[in-house]
């Protein structure tokens, strides 16, 4: 239970208490377009929510799916990008250099990676990329446990 | 990051990849900026080639103000005019546009009056509101085909387009575009199909995207290590019948591949320090046949022809030479001898 309270403190930059927590994003209705947490990144992120699905299983786990696209300005660095859970993202364009729980690597068009649930992500679009002019794109999937 | 004090413009155009040319008196030479940080106004200067002094009565903006649209490649002349690439536009990210700049020129292959700098016709394949920074950073080509004059480049997204030199109007682009241009449709990002293409007769050599660009990553990204040679004066189809003359598999090419080509031999030089000399089918026969798609499903012949895709030739590859550094620039060809400069600071001067 620590970690995904922990990280949902992370997303809402917010200091609740876990139960709190819990009943504020069951009061949130998801939209597209607005109201992401992202919000705060706008000028240095370019944020858009695509998709948002609620997934159970009869008897197991009942998750939230979201999709955004990201578009990160040129030489922006995020120590902590804020993610709500499980992160699949896709590099469309450019190249982003992350850092996962103190593991750095660097990202390049049509390459994966996955940040776990509660993990400190920074990403950092350095200012001589290797590949394209320092604008990324970022496709991801988030997988949010209810 | 500091951003300049209220009041204040950030200014840091630059002279970066653009190389100058000489035509109608003037020299001409693309401006641009520092890694979109943020995104500079894009222009082409032209200075009086006997004075030094920027030519009055010829001025060029890409967009704006404020901003975008950088001149990262070189121009081209032909006949009086000079054809330009321009680079993505203003964004919230890159230069704090929340709506589109006007007079946005940005992503464009413009033909410009070389006397004034307007425009005389322009081609903007990727709209603003699609602009996920996929710049027109490759020159443009300017050929007498049999068919007539085109202007030929490949974009960073992948895709070649050729207009008619003299109206404008697109003569095709490659792959074929769904609903013709500009795109409604489709990711559109800086994948580094930067380089320009060369021509020989009736044939474009270019370092693009192909069939497998309309797919999603990884096998968007394809046509990273291939040389494609396009039949210029294909009729424009939905199925691209006829486009594709043959492809041949050119390893280390992201970011670089700038082909030159002379008597239908082509030489490009990659990223490992290699140059290639390719013969066109037409000057020596083919090392062997495949598919016009490369992609995996469609390796064998009769899977390629059933799912609508042609059988190609794959070229003969004549020679590789290993060179001191990576190869980023064009091989340069003069009285029988190819000149290459490589990362490594070494000029080299190769004969047959």
């Amino acid at each position: 239970m620590k970690r995904p309270c922990r990280t949902l403190v992370v997303v809402g930059g917010l200091l609740f208490g876990c139960t709190g927590i819990v009943l504020a994003q069951e009061s949130q209705k998801p939209s597209i377009g607005g109201g992401d947490p992202y919000s705060r990144l706008a000028g240095r992120l370019q944020s858009e929510l695509r998709f948002v699905t609620d997934v159970a299983f009869p008897g197991g786990p009942s998750f939230q799916v979201k999709i955004y696209d990201w578009v990160m300005g040129p030489r922006q660095e995020f120590p902590e990008f804020p993610l709500e859970g499980l992160a699949t993202i896709e590099v469309k364009a450019g190249e982003v250099e992350t850092t996962i729980n103190g593991l750095t690597a660097v990202y390049h068009e049509g390459q994966y990676f996955v940040v776990p649930a509660g993990a400190r992500l920074t990403m950092k679009i350095r200012p001589e990329t290797g590949r394209g002019d320092n604008i990324v794109s970022l496709h991801a999937v988030v997988v949010i446990r209810r | 990051m500091l951003s300049p004090p209220s009041g204040f413009t950030e200014l840091h155009e630059r002279i970066g990849y653009s190389s100058p040319v000489v035509a109608n008196g003037k020299v001409y030479v693309g401006i641009a900026d520092n890694g979109d940080s943020p995104i500079q106004r894009g222009r082409l200067a032209a200075v009086d080639l006997d004075t030094g002094t920027l030519a009055g009565g010829f001025s060029f903006n890409s967009a704006g103000p404020p901003r975008g649209g950088g001149i990262w490649s070189s121009p081209a002349a032909s006949g009086g005019s000079v054809f330009v690439t321009t680079g993505n536009g203003c964004r919230p990210i890159n230069g704090g546009c929340s709506s589109e700049p006007a007079d946005n020129h940005a992503l464009s292959m413009l033909k410009l009056d070389g006397t004034t700098g307007s425009i005389l016709w322009k081609l903007q394949p990727v709209p603003w509101s699609r602009d996920d920074d996929p710049d027109w950073a490759a020159t443009p080509t300017v050929t007498d085909a049999t068919c007539g004059p085109l202007t030929v480049a490949t974009m960073k997204d992948g895709y070649t387009h050729a207009v008619n030199t003299t109206t404008g109007t697109v003569a095709w682009s490659f792959p074929f575009v769904t609903g013709g241009l500009p795109f409604t449709y489709g990711d559109h990002g800086d994948w580094g199909w930067t380089r320009p293409a060369a021509s020989w007769r009736d044939v474009i050599f270019t370092v693009t995207g192909g069939f497998p660009i309309t797919t999603s990553s990884p096998t968007r990204f394809d046509g990273y290590n291939r040389l494609y040679a396009l039949n210029t004066c294909a009729t424009y189809n939905s199925a691209d019948s006829g486009r594709v003359r043959w492809i041949a598999d050119i390893p280390d090419l992201p970011y670089t591949g700038q082909p030159t080509v002379t008597r239908g031999i082509v030489y490009i030089g990659n990223n490992a320090g290699k140059l290639f000399a390719i013969a066109d089918p037409d000057v020596a026969p083919p090392a062997g046949i495949r598919c016009s798609n490369p992609l995996p499903p469609y390796t064998s012949i009769p899977a390629c022809v059933a799912s609508g895709f042609e059988a190609v030739p794959s070229p003969k590859i004549l020679a590789t030479v290993q060179l001191s550094g990576r190869i980023r620039t064009e091989p340069v060809l003069a009285r029988g001898r190819v000149y290459v400069s490589t990362t490594a600071g070494r000029l080299h001067a190769l004969e047959p």
